[in-house]
């Protein structure tokens, strides 16, 4: 069996260099390589693991030195904790953040306060409060200096952790 | 000990045309600044301001006039130029320091009076109308080459004092010290010559490391480079230590920063946010906001972060402590009111009281170390963020900048001066000025420079 692949392969070898060797100018060289053979499919006994529940938190964003969830950033919230209800493991980091309008020391509580005003409407919606922590970075990590798009900056985000 | 501040105030305009003409390479004058015209604030012209503040009259201002520096024949021309630039920091120590008036020899004339020990010509320099003289000579002793200083008064035609420098390569901090001592010699007062502001700079998008820089803008240096952010520095009132937060795993925490050893050690890394924190000024005890207990509150430790003791106690924001010079009380942001304002209280937590009333957006108090003004900064109608000082009644106040924002004051230990962050220039960097919000000079160029910390006067 072994041999006769072996002797396949130098068979078609021989054959591909003759071919080319025997080939005018105007013939075109294969430019694609021969892929390798598939490796043997391994039989594995163990189950398939539980399938990830794959998790896409939008942010929320905020008017300027405000904290107040928003009307359309409730419905995000409630799209949020929809999926987390599906992963009471997960752990979720929330992350609030300011634009560079304001202060910078006001700022990193300002940051606080959004993202234990989204943890505290998550709660209300029925999320568990131990899955939750929360951070600011103020000021210090803006998503655009761009002045007509500061709002970016005003915002808090979801970091799943398991 | 109280200095009347509308003493100063005239002074600093006068000063302002001599400063002009000496800025050295490290002083940038604001280029979108009127500096000779402070803005007033809305309600208070400056005139209220400046009286209100000073009940009694402003003691006299010294003029002075200060001699080239004089060296022997032969010397060579690098000591010469060295001895020159001994001068220049001296005098532009002497001018910022806001003690004085200076008075030129007419030109033409300029500087030919003898400064000979043994015939010093008091007629000529009398004519300047200077006060005090000031001359320097450059002497050869067998331990090295040393500026003999020396001051005469020339209302009475006579030495008041003299001493010698030995010239080494601190050659700034020499002429620093000569300043300090010029001033400690004529006024009440102490400088702050020999003092440097340290302050958080962004390295990139990711990373703020702590720099240090002389309060004149000279030798710029990086104190930390383990990455991460580092932010909100204030200095330990022996100049031997820095506070500043950085972010741990899941909490931003205190340090502190021991510049001998160039280690930082964890002070406090509770729950939430560790900020802000504000040396009292025995150094004996950290004002800080902490957010453990649900949300950020005042609280005081010792400098060690332990011994936590409370002083707010409600559901808004309270942040930014800074300490009365007779660490009886401390100032503070709350916007406990729905918008952040400026408010004092006992180091207790009794006695509060509200500061700032007009505006939506008062924040970042800094309590002058003469006791007698508290510098913080208020958000304008038109959009931008401005440094005003008001007294610690409240009453009166006055806007000293303008133009793009100006952040983050922090007071000069002398309490005449005022250290703040500016994106004038397009992005932020360091300024300083007279507490009267004239002579803004550029002091960094980093492409991002935040939160300066003015240090106490430094023995180096």
């Amino acid at each position: 069996m072994k041999t006769a692949a072996k002797l396949l392969t130098v068979t078609l070898g021989v054959f591909l260099v003759l071919t080319m060797v025997g080939c005018p100018k105007k013939c075109v060289t294969p430019t694609e390589p021969v892929p390798p053979p598939p490796p043997p499919e391994e039989i594995s006994e163990t189950p398939p693991a539980p399938p990830r529940v794959e998790f896409n938190l939008a942010p929320i964003y905020f008017d300027f030195d405000k904290s107040d969830i928003r009307p359309g950033d409730a419905t995000i919230l409630q799209g949020n904790y929809d999926q987390l209800k599906k992963a009471p493991y997960a752990r979720v980091t929330i992350e609030g953040y300011c634009d560079p309008i304001g202060t910078a020391e006001y700022n990193m509580a300002l940051g606080m306060r959004r993202a234990e005003s989204a943890k505290a409407y998550l709660v209300k919606l029925g999320a568990d409060m131990s899955m939750f922590s929360t951070i600011s970075y103020g000021e210090e990590k803006l998503v655009t200096t761009d002045r007509t798009k500061y709002e970016l900056n005003r915002r808090c985000e979801f970091k799943v952790s398991e | 000990m109280r200095v009347s501040r509308l003493a100063v105030s005239k002074l600093a305009v006068g000063v302002l045309a001599a400063n002009y003409l000496l800025l050295t390479a490290n002083f940038v004058l604001a280029q979108d600044q009127p500096p000779l015209t402070p803005a007033p604030a809305v309600e208070v012209p400056a005139e209220e301001l400046w009286l209100k503040l000073t009940s009694s009259g402003g003691r006299k201002k010294l003029s002075l006039v200060i001699a080239d520096f004089k060296s022997p024949p032969g010397t060579d021309a690098q000591t010469f130029a060295r001895i020159r630039d001994i001068r220049s920091v001296l005098v532009a120590d002497l001018k910022f320091s806001l003690h004085f008036t200076f008075e030129e020899p007419e030109s033409g004339k300029a500087f030919s009076f003898s400064t000979d020990e043994k015939k010093l010509d008091y007629k000529g320099w009398g004519t300047t109308g200077a006060q005090i003289l000031v001359c320097g000579d450059l002497v050869s002793k067998r331990s090295g080459p040393q500026i003999q200083l020396r001051l005469y008064d020339l209302d009475v035609n006579r030495l008041i004092a003299t001493k010698a420098y030995g010239l080494s390569e601190q050659w700034r901090w020499l002429a620093h010290q000569m300043a300090d001592e010029v001033i400690k010699l004529l006024t009440p007062d102490d400088g702050v010559s020999r003092t440097r502001i340290a302050f958080s700079r962004a390295v990139n998008r990711e990373t703020k490391e702590l720099c240090i820089v002389d309060y004149d803008g000279a030798n710029m240096g990086q104190l930390t480079s383990s990455g991460g952010l580092k932010l909100f520095p204030d200095w330990a009132p022996s100049g031997a230590a820095l506070a500043y937060c950085t972010y741990g795993s899941s909490t931003l925490d205190i340090h502190t920063y021991a510049l001998g050893s160039g280690k930082s050690v964890l002070v406090s890394s509770r729950t939430g946010l560790n900020t802000t924190p504000a040396f009292s000024p025995d150094g004996r005890t950290v004002a800080t906001s902490l957010g453990f207990e649900g949300n950020q509150e005042i609280y005081l430790m010792d400098p060690n972060g332990k011994n936590l003791r409370r002083l707010t106690n409600n559901k808004s924001i309270d942040i930014s402590p800074s300490w009365s010079p007779n660490g009886r009380q401390i100032t503070f942001v709350s916007d406990r009111t729905g918008q952040p304002q400026v408010y004092v209280m006992n180091v207790d937590g009794t006695d509060l009281r509200r500061l700032t009333f007009e505006g939506s957006y008062n924040t970042s108090p800094a309590w002058s170390p003469r006791g007698d003004l508290i510098a913080f900064v208020q958000r304008q109608p038109g959009g931008t963020n401005q440094i005003c000082v008001t007294d610690i009644n409240g009453d009166t106040y006055m806007r000293l900048t303008s133009g793009m924002n100006n952040e983050d004051p922090c007071w000069s230990p002398d309490g005449l001066h005022i250290a703040f962050a500016s994106n004038r220039s397009g992005s932020f960097e360091i300024y300083t000025m007279d507490w009267t919000g004239a002579n803004q000079r550029r002091v960094t160029n980093v492409n991002g420079a935040y939160s300066p910390a003015w240090s106490p006067r430094l023995s180096r």
